[in-house]
């Protein structure tokens, strides 16, 4: 199906999702597209036969048929749903659906605001954005760490219903990855596996991760923090490898000195996910996973750049990842003591 | 020997049109994936420049680390044998073989040396920062 025909075959679902006489979708756009998904802007007017009317402005998100997932539209979309509940500000799940489309998909309220960091980061209207960033980020971590753990929404989630150590089966994933997917060796990962392997932090929780939770995947607006987006990569697991990965050194544009996402100090988030949460945080740990969140960004331009070499993207940019897995090599070797300076 | 232009000196150019002028003429999508395409001929351009340079100096430094063996005499042979010593050295670290600290400091040693040559052509700002 055409996303041009994707209005037109949106109407009556939504009539009969919602019991509504009349659906009208207009402002139809697309926003993103992706290796697995596109995103579309529309407008969803509903008018009940008792003449009640509701607007909402949403975006419509579309699984690819033969996109491998990471999670199935249903399953992403009551993860949505259990956090909302959570008190975590994600946009509001309105529908999910299969058929009506030919290929999974579903819809959110539409949040305005800014995604691109370098904008976020960089940018004189986001100063005070900036100053509130660290603890409104923190804060949000805490809850979604804080999701309760029973029900159905979290327990399709990869590592859910697990007895190990997350921290094991977190080492043993990144590293059946990265021998599979790399073309060629990389002793700097070798390297930083082994190290991982013998500085794993004593004791570890299991709660819901985000598992993309970072400067680039969350709506910004001039007072701050709106929503966390970007849900496909969640799963059960130590909830310290939120904030490693969100320290990460490929996403502070250009703020390199600020390790929370180039809006604050690595400090500043701990201290306000540990007033969130009523818990410290252990450092040693921390930075364990700041190492981990590193290695896996490192494996993931690998994945990236197998997609290049297979032919199944030819885009510049894809290809131009290929040459950023030096800069996680880089960052790992000072990180693990192995690089002087910084 | 051809004529001038140099390769490095084409590329160049070709980067100046993609960035002076077909950057701030675009939008969106296509100025970011512009934006993109300069980056990569200004990186292949330096590159160039680099010559084989480092790839020599990757070989001296992984004989330290796995014993010294001849240089290929065909400088084209020079990518791939290397490839094939970078497993080595990985299986060998996956090994445990540079675990005592003074195998791990001449192995951190040749890797500082050798992921700061693929930074000098790739992003050569990065070689001078100092994160937090």
């Amino acid at each position: 199906m055409d996303p041009a025909e994707f209005p037109a075959h949106l109407e009556p679902f939504l009539c009969a999702q919602s019991g509504a006489a009349r659906a009208r979708v207009g402002g139809f756009r697309s926003l993103t597209g992706g290796a697995t998904r596109r995103a579309f802007a529309c407008d969803l007017d509903l008018t009940w036969s008792d003449g009640r009317v509701l607007r909402h402005e949403a975006v419509l998100i579309v699984f690819r048929p033969a996109g491998q997932q990471a999670l199935a539209a249903r399953s992403e979309f009551a993860l949505l749903e259990a956090v909302k509940a959570a008190g975590v500000p994600v946009p509001c799940p309105l529908f999910v659906g299969e058929e009506a489309l030919g290929r999974p998909f579903y819809l959110v309220e539409r949040i305005a605001g800014e995604a691109i960091g370098r904008r976020i980061v960089r940018d004189e209207r986001f100063v005070a954005a900036r100053a509130a960033l660290p603890a409104q980020l923190g804060a949000a971590l805490a809850a979604i760490h804080a999701t309760p753990i029973a029900g159905p929404a979290l327990a399709v989630l990869p590592g859910a219903g697990e007895s190990g150590d997350p921290v094991e089966r977190a080492l043993a994933d990144i590293e059946a990855l990265y021998r599979q997917i790399a073309v060629e060796a990389h002793p700097g990962f070798e390297l930083a596996l082994r190290w991982l392997g013998k500085h794993r932090p004593a004791g570890s929780a299991r709660t819901l991760v985000h598992g993309d939770f970072r400067i680039g995947n969350v709506m910004v607006g001039e007072e701050g923090l709106r929503a966390v987006l970007d849900w496909e990569l969640a799963h059960m697991g130590d909830p310290l490898e939120d904030l490693g990965w969100l320290c990460g050194r490929s996403w502070r544009f250009g703020r390199i000195d600020l390790a929370c996402g180039g809006v604050g100090t690595r400090e500043a988030l701990v201290e306000a996910y540990e007033q969130a949460t009523g818990r410290a945080v252990d450092r040693a740990a921390l930075h364990f996973w700041e190492v981990f969140g590193n290695l896996r960004w490192g494996v993931f331009t690998l994945v990236q750049l197998r997609a290049f070499i297979e032919g199944i993207s030819r885009d510049v940019e894809l290809a131009m990842i290929g040459r950023r897995t030096a800069e996680t090599e880089w960052e790992l070797l000072r990180l693990i003591g192995a690089r002087g300076g910084g | 020997m051809h004529d001038r232009p140099n390769a490095t000196e084409i590329l160049e150019a070709v980067a100046r049109l993609l960035a002076d002028e077909l950057v701030p003429a675009t939008t969106g999508r296509l100025q970011f994936v512009t934006r993109v395409a300069a980056n990569a001929v200004r990186l292949v351009a330096r590159e160039i420049a680099q010559g084989d340079g480092p790839a020599r100096a990757e070989w001296q430094g992984l004989d330290t680390l796995l014993g010294s063996l001849e240089l290929p005499a065909d400088t084209a042979e020079l990518g791939p044998a290397l490839v094939e010593r970078n497993h080595e050295l990985a299986r060998a670290l996956r090994e445990g073989a540079f675990d005592e600290p003074a195998a791990f400091a001449r192995v951190t040693h040749h890797l500082r040396h050798a992921v700061a040559a693929k930074l000098a052509v790739s992003d050569p700002a990065m070689i001078e920062d100092t994160s937090d």
